[in-house]
């Protein structure tokens, strides 16, 4: 159910940026989450369609962009990527969540976390139409 | 003469991105980094006990409060979306104890967390113990402010829990298989549990529990000592 306090935080931010910019209006949404959120896409996508149907941003263009897992390794001091495995128990590349240098296990993880408004896509209102969204 | 500065600007109708790059989750980041600061500037350590309704949590954490409350003051917040029928039962351990009722919620979030705190005599406290809410999966999101974070399974709960669950233990550095009494009865060999969680999260402290006939509890309950020193 996060899904929706992330959709609802996302229109918060829509309206706080509209107060700020009211010469442009707002087309699309860039949105990143990282692989290891416990977020679904498709969920805060229902959600962001749900809470904006009222207003005139029913066609705004939702792109979510998934971030890869990126770690720091606090033995050796890799920063980088890690490996995957194909266990077919799961239905998905399960994460080794070791160093792939020295295979320590105390690494931390310093992207995959995600859940940002990275950015957003405006177009800016003609000027006879200033004042309008 | 000045001359005049030319301003390079947007035209009407052009499209272009701005970068806002907001977390939606910070506020709950930002609370549960004061959280943490708080308690430890109390020299207390807390631990976010997660797991599934009926994994055994409350029995769990109530055997570990008697047996540290002889050398250790000790503190538990207990999250259900409503009763205080664990934080009662707990009480009787001998802990001070806070129910947070979320009402509708299906974890505890940072700010629920900090309202708590308040209330607690915090100069008073050693170990700060918080059961979350029964989910296995949004409570992996929202950070409390704790310093460890343990997740309880049962073997009650099938042979699957683990592989189907896989996230939540990404974010433990304990696990905890409960109930193993009814091992046999169940057909579940906690071993394979165990390697199961240590194959998603390789560092992760893994013990082997039956609250109810006090088996393991010790061991678990000494670790967690081991890191109020």
């Amino acid at each position: 159910m996060h899904e929706f306090t992330i959709a609802k935080e996302i229109v918060m931010h829509l309206n706080e940026f509209k107060k700020r910019q009211d010469k442009l209006t707002i087309i699309g949404l860039n949105i990143e989450l990282g692989e290891f959120t416990f977020a679904n896409e498709e969920q805060i996508k229902f959600w962001l369609k749900e809470l904006l149907k009222n207003t005139n941003k029913t066609n705004l263009k939702i792109n979510i962009k998934r971030i890869k897992p990126v770690v720091y390794c606090n033995k050796c001091g890799y920063s980088g990527n890690i490996k995957f495995s194909a266990d077919p128990v799961y239905h998905f590349l399960l994460p080794d969540l070791r160093c792939k240098k020295c295979n320590s296990k105390k690494i931390d993880l310093i992207k995959g976390r995600e859940c940002n408004l990275k950015s957003v896509k405006v177009k800016k209102i003609p000027r006879k139409k200033k004042g309008l969204l | 003469m000045q001359r005049k500065t030319k301003i390079i600007e947007s035209i009407d109708g052009e499209i272009f991105d701005i970068e806002l790059s907001e977390d939606l989750l910070k506020k709950n980041k930002e609370i549960a980094k004061e959280n943490k600061k708080l308690l430890e500037k109390h020299n207390i350590l807390a631990i976010d006990i997660m797991g599934a309704i009926g994994a055994g949590k409350t029995t769990l954490i109530t055997k570990i409060v008697s047996i540290l409350s002889k050398k250790y003051k000790i503190a538990v917040l207990c999250g259900d979306l409503t009763t205080t029928l664990d934080a009662d039962i707990i009480k009787s351990a001998g802990a001070e104890v806070i129910q947070i009722n979320t009402g509708k919620e299906c974890h505890l979030d940072a700010n629920l967390v900090r309202k708590a705190i308040k209330e607690l005599p915090l100069n008073k406290i050693d170990l700060l113990i918080i059961e979350n809410v029964g989910n296995l999966i949004c409570p992996g999101e929202f950070v409390l402010g704790t310093h460890k974070r343990m997740v309880v399974v049962s073997v009650t709960e099938g042979p699957f829990m683990v592989v189907k669950h896989p996230y939540i233990f990404m974010e433990a550095n304990i696990g905890v298989i409960n109930k193993i009494e009814l091992k046999d009865v169940m057909g579940v060999e906690p071993k394979k549990l165990q390697s199961a969680m240590k194959k998603i999260k390789p560092g992760i402290k893994v013990f082997e529990t039956s609250a109810r006939k006090n088996i393991g509890v010790e061991l678990l309950a000494t670790f967690i000592s081991k890191l109020l020193k």
